[in-house]
């Protein structure tokens, strides 16, 4: 016997779409988190929704179109910040900026469809379409196939890039893989929790983790549980107290890193 | 035919974008060799290490790691290298997660771990005396221990070369010494060589076989005992150094503010 919440068609995709966000945003958050770079999420957010903006206006699917667009985007920053002439915080911010930019103008050339754009500012998962399960489950199998590979690599170049490069591996290219799974993970993030929110959830479950885990991969592990706790947690408070589903979620994990806090933990 | 050459330096330049940091080194390192690299700060001890270590190419000149040219050596992980700092940021990896990682270059990056990586990474771990801790968090270590568990992941990859940038840093006198013996017996019983850069003369005066002082050119090259004397400090570090005396009564150090051009040391 499903739970009612469970017995409708849009919440059932809205529980499989977050549960597999829920596994995945932690999983590179964590390298994101540990190399103190976070504000890549952010960025790849905010250029995102130029890439929504520009599908939107051409008829094409704006998840495809986030996707291509934070893979851009992703490859441009790396390629920035690489060459070493701009440091990676300005090589971000000009990203930021520059989608937001791209995306204000694009809105104000089509007018008309501003309601579906603000759906992907804060997430309507309830909107999420077997299409989109389909994309998601794809792609997000793709991240953590890639993730199983590379992993060895981004754990050496995250604990320290010289050391890395000294051993033979070859960090430039490991640098690229991690920003665009990171890409792709935010563009598919971006109907559960909406751009603003995405780097939160992508960080916030990783920092209670750190409290907790006494080696990185069950920073990892339980980073995925305390996620999963949240998009769950979070979706059934929001469909019963009728909240907005990609804040409520977020606003969870923002409580369970406070318990975290408590004192007596880990460090 | 005399001990094979690992490292072979030769005619290295290198300029950042406010200056020459290194001209002209050229210098070998035999299979065995113990070699200490002091100079004051600025000097280009660790624009040279970096060089070595294939992290950035030199302007001119060649390096040649175990007969190959550097930029085509594949076999990174036979040469062990130990970071300045030992991953002080509170990175939140287990002591044996970090160790493994050494291992990680030699086995393969999608290799299962066989019985011999056991061994080694457990070999390792005991030389360096961090089994105990291995399970502890890298956070929850101190200096001391931090340094043994870079030392243990550097010696997981079963290196044949140890490259140390400024070991001791942010350690106490006590596993000072405990490091330096230990680095010593590496050397003399499993004829491991190590290259060195300190800014600590005295101890790297006690501890090597070959001292190489580095003032943006090379000022001397040879056995520390032909090299200190006389007004050697002054020569490597300029005119304003102080001799201050360790408790073992050996020389400690030399100004930092030092920078002066070195004017001539006789090369043995």
């Amino acid at each position: 016997m499903l739970p009612e919440f469970l017995s409708y068609g849009f919440m059932q995709r809205a529980f499989a779409a977050g549960l597999m966000i829920g596994v995945i945003a932690p999983l590179i958050g964590t390298f994101l988190v540990v190399r103190n770079y976070t504000r890549l999420a952010d960025t790849l957010a905010h250029v995102s929704l130029a890439g929504v903006a520009g599908a939107l206006m051409a008829g094409l699917d704006p998840v495809a179109g986030a996707v291509c667009v934070a893979l851009l985007a992703a490859v441009g920053v790396e390629a920035l910040r690489g060459r070493g002439n701009v440091v990676a915080d300005a090589a971000l911010a000009i990203f930021l900026w520059g989608g937001i930019a791209l995306a204000v103008v694009l809105i104000s050339l089509s007018r008309g469809f501003n309601v579906d754009l603000f759906s992907y500012l804060f997430g309507s998962i309830a909107t999420v379409g077997g299409d989109d399960l389909i994309v998601i489950a794809a792609l997000g199998a793709l991240v953590v196939l890639v993730l199983g590979v590379f992993y060895r690599q981004m754990f050496m170049v995250s604990f320290h890039e010289d050391l890395a490069l000294a051993s033979g591996i070859r960090v430039r290219l490991v640098n690229h893989v991690l920003v665009a799974l990171a890409a792709l993970t935010v563009a598919l993030s971006l109907r559960v929790v909406g751009l603003l929110l995405v780097g939160a959830l992508m960080s916030i479950p990783v920092l209670a983790a750190m409290r907790f885990a006494r080696s990185f991969r069950m920073v990892i592990a339980l980073s995925v549980c305390l996620s999963l706790a949240s998009v769950v947690s979070g979706l059934v408070l929001s469909y019963y107290l009728d909240l907005a589903s990609g804040g409520t979620i977020v606003l969870v994990s923002v409580g369970i890193f406070i318990v975290s806090l408590l004192p007596g933990r880990n460090k | 035919m005399g001990p094979r050459v690992c490292i072979e330096v030769k005619g290295v330049g290198f300029g950042y974008q406010g200056g020459q940091a290194l001209s002209d080194v050229s210098f070998s390192v035999h299979e065995g060799e113990y070699l200490g690299i002091i100079g004051p700060n600025g000097g280009g001890k660790t624009t040279l290490l970096k060089i070595v270590l294939g992290l950035l190419s030199p302007d001119e000149g060649s390096v040649r790691l175990f007969g190959e040219p550097s930029e085509e050596f594949s076999q990174r992980y036979r040469i062990g290298y130990v970071p300045q700092g030992h991953g002080a940021e509170p990175f939140p990896a287990s002591v044996s997660e970090v160790v493994w990682s050494g291992r990680f270059p030699r086995m393969g990056l999608l290799a299962r771990r066989s019985p011999e990586d056991r061994e080694a990474v457990g070999r390792a771990m005991e030389a360096a005396g961090v089994h105990e801790i291995s399970r502890r968090l890298l956070g929850q270590l101190s200096g001391g221990e931090r340094q043994r568990v870079s030392i243990a992941r550097a010696l997981a990859s079963g290196p044949e070369v140890l490259i140390l940038d400024e070991p001791s840093v942010g350690v106490d006198i006590g596993a000072q010494e405990a490091f330096y013996a230990f680095l010593g017996k590496l050397n003399r019983d499993q004829g491991m060589t190590i290259l060195f850069v300190s800014h600590d003369v005295g101890v790297v005066a006690r501890e090597v076989g070959t001292l190489l002082c580095l003032n943006k050119r090379m000022v001397c090259h040879g056995r520390p005992e032909n090299i200190i004397k006389g007004d050697f400090l002054e020569t490597v570090y300029g005119s304003h150094v102080k001799n201050v005396y360790h408790r073992h009564g050996n020389l400690k150090n030399a100004g930092h503010d030092a920078g002066h051009d070195a004017g001539g040391c006789d090369a043995p």
